[in-house]
């Protein structure tokens, strides 16, 4: 009971609920000594004028110092704790949600993480490079495409004009 | 309804029940009275206190209502039997029994550590993985720059034959 009231299970009740259950149970408590208080002090401006201050005093605290209500608001402070805002065992709060599912992982330790993350820098930068490489080594292609291109488009012009100017008897230089 | 409800209803009216009971057959009043001579009979005394008992019974009745209102108890108590479904779901899926609790803050710690971590190395996978998507096209890109490059020189060879 006492490791209820304070500890894991209270502070997932505070977290959950907003309050814990020994806190609710204090606040129906409360209720009643306001509850009684209200009654007895509207009595005592009417039938009760006549009571002293040390009978009114006494008359507010009796049901309270009752040995059966006592054992009444002990049970109902029990039963809030243990039974009625009992948050399961097996339950898991949202935000520890995502810790539950981490934990249900082998999760590495943090220098395995860091070699590893390590090695996947430097993959990172290998392949970095070799993407250069092949980068530098489209361009050469692309320059070496553009001057075929270029010699192709020459040869084909000469060859044009080759055929448009063909060598004729009538075109010789007299004898 | 949900059975914590049933159970805390049950248990506010059993513990008003006692405490109504207390006052009715209490006798401390009279006992003042007929020290004090207040000039009030047995039958008037039990007539003010049953007022009051009724009185209290009211109050606490409507002031209990109000708190558990305010405090949105009934819906929480409905969220609190889904989250304990869903979270049975979910230790079922893990092969575990208890939910999580936080034991100890370095531990916790430790976990959203290698969260994080964990999220690194899924964002250096998808990095390597996407310079590899690069690279091969690259690869590709010169391959058939390479097949053009081959047939351009084949028609330039073919054209020097010519001349």
């Amino acid at each position: 009971m006492e490791s209820e009231l304070s500890g894991i299970s209270n502070e997932n009740q505070i977290s959950f609920f907003g309050f814990s259950a020994g806190s609710f149970s204090d606040s129906i408590f409360n209720i009643y000594v306001d509850a009684w208080e209200e009654v007895c002090s509207n009595e005592f401006k009417n039938s009760l004028k006549k009571l002293t201050d040390k009978d009114r005093l006494c008359l507010l605290s009796f049901p309270f110092s009752d040995k059966t209500n006592e054992k009444a608001f002990k049970m109902m402070k029990r039963f809030c704790v243990t039974n009625i805002f009992r948050i399961p065992a097996s339950v898991t709060l949202p935000e520890c949600k995502k810790m539950l599912i981490a934990s249900a992982k082998e999760h590495k330790s943090l220098k395995q993480v860091e070699k590893e993350f390590d090695e996947k820098l430097e993959k990172i930068r290998q392949l970095r490079i070799k993407l250069a490489k092949r980068h530098d080594e489209l361009e050469a292609v692309n320059n070496a495409i553009e001057v075929l291109h270029v010699m192709e488009k020459s040869q084909e012009q000469l060859i044009s004009q080759k055929r448009i100017v063909p060598d004729s008897p009538t075109r010789m230089s007299p004898v | 309804m949900s059975q914590r409800k049933e159970v805390l209803n049950q248990m506010l009216d059993t513990t008003l029940e006692i405490f109504t009971k207390s006052l009715l057959e209490s006798q401390d009043l009279w006992k003042m009275s007929s020290h004090r001579k207040l000039n009030m009979d047995k039958a008037a005394v039990d007539a003010v206190m049953a007022r009051m008992a009724k009185s209290t019974q009211q109050k606490v009745l409507e002031k209990t209502d109000q708190m558990i209102k305010e405090n949105s108890v009934y819906e929480l108590f409905d969220d609190m039997e889904q989250l304990t479904r869903e979270s049975e779901e979910l230790n079922k899926q893990l092969g575990r029994e208890m939910g999580y609790n936080p034991v100890n803050a370095k531990r916790d710690v430790a976990l959203h550590l290698s969260e994080t971590a964990e999220k690194m190395l899924t964002e250096a996978d998808a990095e390597i993985e996407k310079i590899e998507k690069e690279l091969k096209a690259e690869e590709d890109e010169i391959a058939r720059r390479k097949q053009v490059l081959k047939e351009l020189a084949t028609i330039v060879e073919s054209q020097q034959q010519k001349l």
